[in-house]
């Protein structure tokens, strides 16, 4: 016992006396960790939109006049010519553009067929297509309710519909011209609205799944890169031979090293769940010691796998790359960032050896949900399993390595 | 004679080599496949309180559509409460009672939606298809009602007509793969040198600071050039991605922006003392940026303006504006200098700065 202090106390002063690794192990995350998730955010909040109006009549003014009651929409104006349009789009200038085309309300009075274009820069895929969803609502709204004003029959239930529909705001109607009743009505088109209900997360707030996933990278990169360039470090410049001949055992020099990085690990995460509460907003719904057994878990499975692959690399460079690998792997995998839903077969497969998309698993649950322990044995059992496996490889891999 | 010197060390670990030049390969192949905000075949639960033939038509095209697979019908909200929590099912949609007279009628009906919001990106991306989903039903029914308006919208979707997440994400992983191989290797090298020591006897000589600094970095940067080479090829035969500007155009553009990625590199190892110091500040400073701030992943302009304006700073925001209008959009120079210009700048900003803290050093 007196050995492994011993060696945590070597590590702990390596560590401290080195100030700018240990501002880059203790503050850079904290302060990533406040700062990141005000940036991971995939809603949609503001869409360029420009117009060109062939028309220049009363109705197109007014659809037009519509954009602008709704809040993700930007104008950047009227353009004269589709040339002038397309400079924009390429220049990522404006993301949609409208066009009416020329006689589009005499059309619309003699009910002759006659369209609207909306074109969309569609490199980003998703935006394209809630962007030219919104307006396709945005005008199919407005003609509804410019239909149905000639059309008494309908008002109620446009009344009932527009109340409940998501994306029609209440300044539409307001905008409506008032037409002269005589004018023939175009037909009406039936339409079907949705309204939205939100369950388990009723602010909306995206943080939610962000803010806890941001925090398990973070403590990640600490568990996994420091250890895994910590003994190839010691190999490299030679101190680990003078080791090899203290009578210091295998595991309790492993161990010696994994202390220091654990406990600065189990650090991090305290002081980021105190973040979390404090500027996120965000308090751990189900037990604080049942997370924090299993996050003692999941830091051994990390540093375990950093010490496997130190032991098992010839230098640095190599054990960096390695873990880099698998790093991003990891990450890019786990559903942080993106939905394992899109993700093939294969690569939930691949997930099944993945330790940070069970933990990820766990943080939800806990966290967010509330779930006791029954609903994160299976995560906890696994992670145990890693745990042990991984460790096991790591001390029989260095005694291999030091012979 | 540094250059030698530095290629003698790269070709002796062939084993570094070898994970050098398969790493960003794998990871292009992996992610390309992975990273995808698209999703196929998302449980959902339908509740149908009117059982008519335009709610059955509309539900089978929910399924119909490949974004959904019904795998319940609850007979109350209780039910689908329990779906959410037993059966996984992301979705659910109520559809209200006398579904088919309300829409003959009056016009018009309402769809309950019920997301999980605990994910909310998944949820929106949802509500899309669902929305999309919806408006073909609709434009169906009038069609086949006749009660069709005399105007329509046509939709285009320029750049990307098939609407390919890949355009979005392929670009991306290029850069990050790009950006932390190379920034990787140049900031080890050095650094590695003032581990060992070596760092003292290289600077005793009588070559130019300049020069071991050039030295040094060449030839990783020629080792990242062949790997961005392989991983262009990549996206291009497997991805399907096209590149309508000039080829040489995007060599150019490669090659400037590993420049900045290995001054950038440079700038992390002088500040650093040991290969650990060099690494840590590169994964801190550049991953997560990289992934957050690059408008990669997450739109730029949604976020707050602080971040809009951070984002600035970071070279990979510029590379995968300029990557993207040079393989898709087909842009030349004249479209893209601005971008270039910003990565030279501040290419050279960096290195000046790493010169002036190797000085210091002695």
């Amino acid at each position: 016992m007196r050995t492994i202090l011993i060696l945590i106390k070597k590590e702990f002063l390596q560590v401290f006396r080195n100030p700018l690794l240990l501002s880059i192990l203790v503050v850079a995350p904290l302060v990533e960790f406040m700062i990141f998730p005000f940036c991971a955010d995939y809603e949609i909040k503001v869409l360029n939109i420009a117009f060109i109006d062939n028309d220049r009549s009363q109705i197109s003014k007014d659809i037009i006049h519509s954009f602008n009651s709704s809040d993700i929409f930007v104008s950047k104006g009227l353009l004269d010519n589709k040339e002038e349009a397309d400079e924009m789009m390429k220049h990522d200038k404006i993301d949609l553009l409208v066009e009416i085309p020329s006689n589009f309300e005499d059309r619309l009075y003699n009910n002759e067929h006659t369209q609207i274009a909306v074109t969309a820069n569609a490199i980003n895929s998703v935006k394209a297509g809630i962007g030219t969803g919104y307006v396709q609502e945005i005008i199919g709204g407005y003609m509804q309710d410019f239909a149905a004003l000639h059309t008494p029959a309908n008002m109620q239930g446009l009344m009932s519909s527009s109340s409940m529909s998501m994306m029609q705001r209440k300044g539409d109607r307001k905008q409506m011209p008032a037409m002269p009743s005589t004018l023939i009505r175009p037909n009406t088109a039936a339409k079907v609205n949705i309204s939205n209900i939100y369950w388990y997360n009723e602010q909306m707030n995206y943080k939610n799944l962000i803010v806890p996933g941001i925090l398990v990278i973070l403590v990640t990169l600490i568990g996994c890169y420091v250890t895994a360039l910590n003994l190839v470090r010691e190999k490299e410049i030679g101190t680990i031979e003078q080791v090899n001949v203290t009578p210091i055992r295998k595991w309790q020099f492993l161990l010696g090293k994994m202390i220091p990085f654990w406990l600065l690990g189990m650090a991090e995460f305290g002081a980021g769940l105190i973040i979390m509460k404090f500027i996120f907003g965000i308090s751990v719904q189900g037990s604080i010691p049942l997370l924090l057994g299993i996050t003692a878990i999941y830091l051994f499975v990390m540093l375990g796998l950093g010490f496997f692959i130190s032991s098992v690399s010839e230098n640095q460079l190599q054990s960096m790359f390695i873990v880099l690998f698998l790093f991003i792997v990891f990450v890019l995998l786990s559903g942080v960032f993106t939905p394992t839903e899109g993700m093939p077969g294969w690569a939930h497969h691949i997930n099944y050896l993945n330790p940070m998309s069970f933990y990820i698993e766990v943080i939800k649950k806990i966290i967010l949900k509330g779930s006791a322990f029954e609903s994160v044995m299976t995560e906890t059992i696994v992670l145990s399993v890693m745990a042990v496996i991984i460790n096991t490889g790591a001390v029989l891999s260095y005694r291999e390595a030091s012979k | 004679m540094i250059l030698k010197k530095e290629f003698i060390h790269i070709f002796r670990d062939t084993i570094t080599l070898a994970l050098v030049l398969a790493m960003p390969i794998a990871l292009v192949l992996l992610f390309g496949f992975t990273i995808s905000t698209d999703i196929r075949n998302a449980k959902i639960s339908v509740l149908d309180q009117s059982k008519d033939t335009q709610s059955k038509t509309l539900v089978n095209q929910l399924s119909a559509s490949g974004y959904f697979q019904v795998v319940s019908y609850p007979h109350n909200e209780l039910e689908i409460d329990n779906d959410f929590k037993n059966k996984g099912i992301k979705l659910a949609i109520i559809i209200p009672p006398s579904f088919e007279g309300n829409l003959s009628k009056e016009g018009s009906a309402t769809l309950q939606v019920i997301n999980d919001v605990s994910d909310l990106n998944v949820a929106s991306i949802l509500n899309n298809y669902v929305r999309a989903v919806v408006q073909n039903y609709t434009a169906d029914y009038n069609d086949n009602s006749s009660r069709g308006s005399a105007f329509d919208i046509t939709v285009k979707m320029l750049y990307n007509p098939e609407s390919n997440s890949v355009y979005m994400f392929v670009p991306g992983i290029i850069t990050l793969i790009m950006v932390l191989v190379t920034a990787l290797l140049s900031s080890i090298t050095l650094a590695r040198e003032k581990e060992t020591g070596t760092m003292r006897m290289l600077l005793i000589t009588p070559v130019k600071k300049i020069h071991i600094i050039v030295g040094k970095v060449i030839p990783y940067m020629i080792i990242s050039f062949i790997s961005t080479i392989a991983i262009l090829i990549i996206s291009v035969t497997v991805f399907k991605m096209p590149i309508n500007g000039s080829l040489l155009m995007l060599l150019f553009l490669c090659i400037i922006f590993m420049l900045t990625a290995a001054s950038f590199g440079m700038l992390i190892s002088s500040i650093s003392r040991t290969q650990v110091d060099a690494m840590m500040i590169t994964m801190m400073g550049l991953f997560l940026p990289t992934v957050l701030l690059s408008g990669f992943l997450f739109p730029l302009n949604s976020m707050p303006m602080v971040f809009q304006v951070l984002a600035n700073i970071f070279p990979a925001k510029w590379f995968i504006l300029a990557i993207k209008d040079v393989m898709i959009k087909g842009s030349g120079f004249f479209d893209i200098w601005l971008y270039l210009l910003i990565l030279f700048v501040m290419a050279v900003v960096f290195i000046i700065f790493s010169l002036s803290r190797l000085d210091k050093r002695n």
